[in-house]
């Protein structure tokens, strides 16, 4: 199999993801697409049940029991990731392919001290002696800037800070030098000050290890400051996609316009910039554009789906791109 | 060490409390070991008397505590009143049987239940899963008295395989064990069983799959570690239920334990032996939960933090 020289580590290709539900299949994420190049970040924003987070539980062979890919490819270092074996999946996890989750309380396993955790993640893929595999995670835990690493190697989950923990799952995440790291919104559960320390040590890790990056998110704030491209979604798929740049300064759909209106800083006595209504459930989007009932300037043409537009550097999912603006 | 302490404290306080209700107890009790030794309508009223003031039963209750108390501290549990032999030679006959019977039983019911749960929760819905819960929840719902009939009958009078009660070779420690093993089993397995789908979908399994590390691993090392939390508090618990199933199955299989002895004693209005067993009992649970708080510490080590000191 010859791999094309162009192609990004991370391809999503018309992505299509379902689940069965009580009445028969009903839609979670359509027609998703997108590249991750190496040292790229990519922001993936969307309200929660947008879908975000199980397409990248779908790029990491993840995903929960009962929902399925039902069309489309991600391709992963060149080659169809619906063909890998267990195996094969098994060895690029943690390797090449790298996730850090939401909450780091839950998401380290708290009967295991940290060094621990780290160590059996080298060992799982190297042959290497354990004490070689320590000293590796004492070298982890100084890349992720956490102070005393010798001492913290024998501290359990729950006896560090929030920020820590992160910085923990980082650490093991890269402990095999990864070339894409997936981060599922691993700021959420943290305070603002935290957040912010997590996010510029991510961005540094991006430079320093030619990281591909994809960050998960809700947050504006976090965007602005890490991506360099920014996806956004709406009720399964993507609604608009272009550069951090563009997206602030030019947003083309209404609803990366209510998101980002909702998210600015206001003088006081000026209302928030509320987008109406909440996103519909899978299984309840509307047959035309999804974004329609909530949208400020949505007409007759609605009612059908529309198109990505292709070919564009900004891509947009509207009938009338360009035509809500900031106030 | 402040943590032991506390715990020996604790412990202290509640044997002090149990000897104060065993002691109570059987002197409250309606009827006295004089009626149930002496015929009272046939025995002439001074030799009663005698008797009385032999045992020191016409002494106040709080002189008769002291009198108690002060054997307990000397490991002097006084003389049977049906048999005349010590009390302690008796009980410790009985521990001896009873803890072989219970010990057994402990190994049965989580040598089984422990593995038959944590297959079954792995292989959730499978005829495996199925099968091992049907079974489960008949040990579960049949009283542990109709089960013993039911293996006796079997095993004992129709196969002729094992015998019917007593005690002797090895062969006789197998009925009682079932018996007392089986509702444990039961319950050790579903607990097992249910702590290992919960933990199994716990994020942290995802994150440990996300970095690699072997299905089998996961499984068997991550899951069944963060699992033993729960089982762990059942075994504590489990130890006293099987000392309370202890005097049933005894009874039923002739088997000379602490169960035994301590129905023949109380029917006999036998004060010392009575006493005496009712307290080792406490004790027994006292010591077990202290156990299973100690192990509980060993294996979660958030429990360490939360109760202060160093383990």
């Amino acid at each position: 199999m010859t791999i094309a020289p162009a192609q990004a580590p991370v391809r999503v290709e018309g992505l299509h993801l379902i689940r069965h539900g009580a009445s028969g299949p009903e839609d979670l994420v359509t027609d998703l697409s997108f590249d991750l190049p190496r040292g790229s970040a990519l922001a993936l924003v969307g309200e929660s049940g947008s879908g975000k987070s199980l397409s990248a539980l779908a790029i990491m062979g993840l995903l929960p029991q009962g929902v399925q890919v039902a069309g489309g490819t991600v391709s992963l270092f060149g080659q169809d990731s619906s063909r890998l074996s267990k195996r094969d999946w098994r060895r690029l996890r943690g390797t090449r392919l790298a996730m850090i989750f939401q909450d780091p309380m839950t998401s380290l396993d708290p009967c295991f001290k940290v060094g621990a955790q780290i160590v059996e993640t080298i060992l799982a893929h190297e042959d290497i002696s354990r004490a070689d595999a320590r000293a590796r995670a004492i070298e982890l835990l100084e890349q992720v800037q956490i102070p005393d690493p010798q001492a913290r190697l024998h501290a359990y989950p729950h006896e560090l800070s929030g920020g820590l923990r992160q910085r923990v799952m980082i650490a093991a995440a890269l402990a095999l030098r990864p070339e894409i790291l997936i981060a599922d919104e691993p700021t959420t559960a943290l305070d603002v000050t935290t957040q912010a320390a997590i996010v510029s040590l991510v961005d540094d890790l991006r430079r320093d290890l030619d990281l591909g990056v994809l960050w998960i998110t809700h947050d504006l704030g976090v965007v602005s400051q890490l991506a360099d491209r920014v996806a956004v979604l709406y009720a399964g798929e993507m609604v608009e996609c272009a550069t951090k740049d563009e997206i602030f300064a030019a947003p083309r759909h209404p609803y990366t316009v209510g998101l980002i209106d909702s998210a600015r800083v206001r003088e006081p006595g000026i209302p928030f910039g509320l987008i109406k209504g909440s996103v519909p459930e899978p299984g309840a989007w509307p047959t035309g554009c999804r974004f329609a009932p909530r949208c400020p300037i949505a007409q007759d043409a609605c009612a059908t789906h529309p198109l990505a537009s292709a070919g564009e550097e900004h891509m947009t999912r509207c009938h009338f791109p360009g035509k809500a603006v900031l106030q | 060490m402040w943590y032991v302490l506390q715990r020996v404290g604790y412990a202290v306080l509640v044997i002090f409390l149990a000897s104060l209700v065993t002691f109570a107890a059987l002197r409250v009790a309606p009827g006295d070991a004089i009626t149930s030794m002496l015929n009272p309508t046939t025995t002439p009223p001074d030799v009663i008397a005698q008797y009385r003031q032999s045992l020191g039963l016409d002494l106040p209750l709080w002189e008769q505590y002291l009198m108690y108390a002060r054997g307990l501290l000397t490991g002097d549990f006084g003389i049977s009143l049906t048999d005349r032999q010590p009390v302690m030679d008796i009980v410790l006959n009985g521990a001896v049987a009873t803890i072989t019977l219970a010990l057994a039983a402990f190994i049965v019911a989580f040598g089984i239940g422990v593995p038959a749960g944590v297959l079954a929760a792995l292989h959730r819905d499978s005829l495996f899963d199925r099968i091992v819960r049907g079974i489960g929840s008949f040990f579960n719902s049949v009283p542990n008295f109709v089960l013993a009939l039911i293996l006796v009958l079997v095993f004992a009078v129709q196969l002729r395989w094992l015998p019917v009660s007593g005690i002797g070779s090895w062969k006789n420690v197998i009925l009682p064990t079932l018996v007392l093993a089986a509702d444990p089993c039961a319950l050790t397995m579903r607990v097992t069983r249910t702590s290992v789908i919960e933990q199994a979908n716990a994020d942290f399994t995802r994150t440990l799959r996300a970095r690699g590390i072997p299905g089998g691993r996961v499984n068997w090392v991550h899951v069944l570690r963060n699992s033993l939390n729960s089982v762990v508090s059942l075994g504590a618990v489990q130890i006293r239920t099987l000392l309370g199933y202890t005097l049933i199955v005894e009874v039923i299989f002739r088997w000379p334990g602490l169960g035994s002895q301590l129905v023949q004693s109380i029917l006999n209005r036998d004060y010392p032996v009575a006493s005496a067993l009712a307290l080792l009992l406490a004790v027994v649970v006292v010591i077990a939960s202290a156990l299973g708080d100690l192990a509980l510490r060993w294996v979660d080590p958030r429990i360490r933090v939360s109760s202060g000191g160093s383990a």
